[in-house]
């Protein structure tokens, strides 16, 4: 009995130290490891926005910004109503563009992007995966140059439909769709909310 | 001190993990790509290995011989995890290429195998050069490996150009085959070494 006492006590002491340790560990690394993916972030923001010198946060996930009126919001699926948006601005600045982040679900989980628009053409800048867990080698294929390229120049008022304007990837139509899904409703999405007024 | 100097030179050398136990392959033939990339994790496995021994020894009196193993594995968790934290906060572009392999230190044999073979006997000192021997092995072996490969498959030794440029880069060295085809020159030429060695001894 004592000695099951023992174990017990033992396993606890030891998981609630290693508790108290990762904690303190996490706080203090956290701050650095936001700081090193918002570098990141900046790099390809002003990578998809050519032209852009520097750029404003017009929305984040910890600072959707969401119009008073906008009731219409409902109408999105529930993971585009915190759209990230950021304003490239040139040396002037002036805006150049906006870019957003889309995630939409793939075959194999989320897939996060970042998308640029020219907002003097209304034309697609460019597209750059960020993140996904589609197939190696069929679905991991959105990230590859010929697919994402096809989506520069376009216009954002095109149907962003697979098989009609979008060319899929054989072998993998799910991971095709979530991109073009998740692109035209967002850049919907974006423009409604921050396209010029008037 | 004859002792812990014989503690140490046992893993560098005598029983170096990849080149004469041949344990812990998995990391050793993924990451060591680039000279960099093995230094990177020598050095993460050596900070692991070091840190959760001495502990392990610390405690080996305190821990029911029934519930060893798991907290074994939650000490060795334990470091890991702040060393990916810190990796993470640090060198976000080393932890990138290291990925997945930095949690995958946990279950990195050769960590559990000196917690439970050496240092769950052995007093503190001990179990700390028992196991700054093994890390340092380890590191050794996968900095050599990342080498070569770096050297032959992209001309280049820590990201600095040592090939002439007229050098045409053997891909396949930093691709997964020439992980094995490495490996099996060097584990070859370090057994001719330590069989040379081991003659001359009886020898003389």
């Amino acid at each position: 009995m004592s000695n099951n006492l023992r174990m017990v006590i033992v396993l606890t002491v030891t998981a609630m130290l290693s508790g108290l340790v990762l904690s303190y560990a996490h706080d203090m690394a956290n701050t650095y490891i936001q700081r090193n993916e918002e570098a990141k972030l900046r790099l390809v923001i002003l990578d998809v926005l050519p032209g852009a010198e520097d750029y404003e946060v017009l929305a984040s996930k910890t600072q959707p910004e969401i119009p008073e009126d906008d009731v219409t919001l409902s109408e999105a699926p529930p993971t585009q109503q915190h759209i990230p948006v950021y304003r490239g601005l040139d040396k002037n600045g002036e805006e150049v563009g906006l870019a957003f982040i889309v995630e939409n679900p793939g075959y194999g989980g989320l897939i996060r992007l970042i998308a640029g628009i020219d907002t003097r053409k209304d034309t697609l800048t460019q597209i750059q995966i960020l993140e996904h867990k589609e197939t190696p080698g069929l679905g991991s294929k959105i990230a590859d140059a010929p697919f994402r390229e096809q989506f520069a120049g376009k216009s954002i008022t095109d149907p962003f439909v697979v098989g009609q304007d979008v060319d899929g990837i054989s072998g993998a139509t799910v991971s095709s769709k979530a991109v073009a899904d998740g692109l035209r409703t967002t850049i919907q999405e974006v423009m409604k909310r921050y396209g010029k007024r008037g | 001190m004859v002792n812990l100097v014989k503690d140490f030179w046992n893993g560098v050398w005598d029983e170096n993990t990849i080149f004469k136990l041949q344990i812990g392959m998995c990391p050793t033939l993924a990451v060591s790509t680039s000279a960099q990339n093995g230094l990177a994790m020598g050095l993460a496995t050596t900070f692991v290995l070091v840190c959760s021994s001495a502990l392990v020894s610390l405690v080996r009196k305190l821990v029911p011989n029934e519930v060893r193993i798991p907290v074994y594995v939650v000490i060795i968790a334990t470091f890991v995890t702040v060393v990916d934290l810190f990796l993470k906060a640090a060198f976000p572009d080393i932890h990138a290429v290291l990925g997945i392999f930095i949690p995958l230190i946990v279950v990195n044999c050769v960590i559990l195998a000196r917690a439970e073979a050496f240092a769950g006997k052995m007093p503190v000192h001990r179990s700390a050069a028992d196991a700054l021997g093994f890390g340092i092995g380890f590191m050794i072996a996968l900095v050599t490996l990342g080498s070569i490969r770096e050297i032959l498959g992209m001309g280049t030794w820590f990201g600095m150009r040592v090939m002439p440029a007229g050098y045409v880069p053997w891909s396949i060295m930093v691709l997964p085959p020439g992980a094995f085809i490495t490996l099996g020159f060097v584990v070859a030429a370090v057994n001719l070494i330590s069989r040379r060695s081991t003659a001359t001894s009886r020898s003389s």
